[in-house]
């Protein structure tokens, strides 16, 4: 079997189609995970990540193996269409009425309590303040990347919750090596300045 | 280097990426600067649990669903005439042929009165013309003479030339026609009297 991405997807470029479903079973969750982490939204991070994955399966033709690989390429379609998602989403946005937001705050402290110790993880379930604590820090770092600008918060994502190399985003972003740095070691400090609040009292 | 040069440097000290030279007044600095210390422990706490948030994982059906839908966008084949009635039998390319015939046949039609109409109209003024000159020989140049007896329809309509014999060029509404030769014999004998033609 192989094992390289670039060998599946030129034995799914000449027709077999079960490397192409190796291909989505590897790389199916780091997907969601992006796309879920940067979006915010883990329903709507599915259908964009088969949405890629379509995407990808039309456009095989064109891949070719020594330009790009195949994780760049998966995370660079994947980024266009979260942008084009979250465009839409804003536009839906607008239209909403703002006093349902003030509504729901009214309640909405005591509903996340319960939730978060509903999806509290089992391991903890002996400490469950510790786990409402490591839920409610999960939540407000989910928070503050979602308010980080999106020039920053690719960079992030893709660096410290992907774990993809600085070439690697580079090329997924259309950055020059120095440029991703920086914005990387920026959005790490706007991430902080973020925190600063919640951690101190920790 | 001051405290901004400093937080600049905070991913590459994390990612040990300083060379040992930037590295010695990292440290320097970070040793006598209290609140550079702080920053960078917050930094690197961020940074931390950053990499310990929880991975999102895909429903059991996730591969299921995206084989169904890449069934769906998998083109079907179509024979030729299956192709040919899907491409052009659309009632979008129904009503541009037809409207394609309607013009072909109005311009046909057209084409073929305006014919009809042109010849008809040269019959007519060359049979008028035939028949006046055959009604009045008189009204050509007669060599010798020079005199010309014109009647007002044949004044600009004949022209003869040559002895025994004219030649007529028909005009119809002042634009040259198509020439027509009519021979026609002149009487020398007769002397043209007065009186009239």
């Amino acid at each position: 079997m192989p094992e390289l991405d670039d060998e599946l997807m030129q034995q799914f470029q000449k027709g077999d189609e079960n490397a192409f479903t190796l291909l989505v079973r590897r790389h199916q969750q780091p997907l969601v995970n992006f796309i879920a982490k940067f979006t915010g939204d883990r329903d709507n991070a599915e259908d964009l990540a088969q949405e890629t994955f379509i995407r990808m399966y039309k456009a095989a033709d064109r891949y070719k193996p020594g330009r790009a690989q195949f994780k760049t390429w998966m995370y660079f379609i994947a980024k266009n269409l979260c942008k084009n998602d979250l465009r839409n989403r804003s536009r839906r946005d607008k239209f909403r009425v703002d006093n349902v937001t003030s509504n729901n705050n009214d309640n909405g402290d005591n509903e996340e309590d319960i939730d978060l110790i509903a999806t509290a993880p089992a391991d903890t379930a002996l400490q469950p303040e510790i786990a409402i604590e490591r839920k409610e820090l999960h939540h407000t770092i989910q928070n503050a990347i979602a308010e980080l600008p999106e020039q920053y918060r690719y960079p992030l994502i893709l660096r410290d919750i992907q774990g993809l190399s600085y070439d690697e985003i580079g090329k997924i972003l259309e950055l020059r090596s120095g440029t991703t740095k920086s914005r990387i070691n920026r959005a790490r400090i706007m991430l902080k300045n973020k925190l600063k609040p919640y951690m101190e009292t920790i | 280097m001051n405290c901004l040069q400093i937080e600049e440097n905070f991913s590459s000290h994390l990612e040990d990426t300083l060379d040992y030279q930037s590295l010695q007044i990292f440290n320097e600095h970070l040793d006598n600067c209290e609140a550079c210390q702080k920053e960078y422990e917050l930094f690197r706490e961020s940074v931390s649990e950053l990499h310990q948030l929880p991975q999102e994982q895909p429903s059991p059906d996730f591969l299921s669903t995206l084989q169904q839908q890449l069934i769906q966008e998998q083109p079907v084949r179509l024979s030729f005439w299956q192709r040919l009635n899907t491409q052009f039998i659309t009632p979008k390319w129904t009503l541009s042929g037809g409207l394609v015939m309607l013009l072909v046949i109005t311009g046909i039609f057209l084409y073929q009165f305006n014919i009809e109409n042109k010849d008809n109209t040269q019959f007519d003024s060359l049979t008028q013309t035939e028949k006046m000159v055959d009604d009045k020989t008189s009204s050509v140049f007669v060599e010798g003479s020079r005199q010309r007896i014109n009647t007002p329809t044949l004044r600009n309509s004949i022209t003869p030339s040559g002895i025994g014999s004219s030649i007529f060029s028909n005009t119809v509404s002042g634009k040259p026609m198509q020439r027509r030769y009519v021979l026609k014999q002149v009487s020398y004998s007769t002397p043209i009297t007065g009186g009239g033609l």
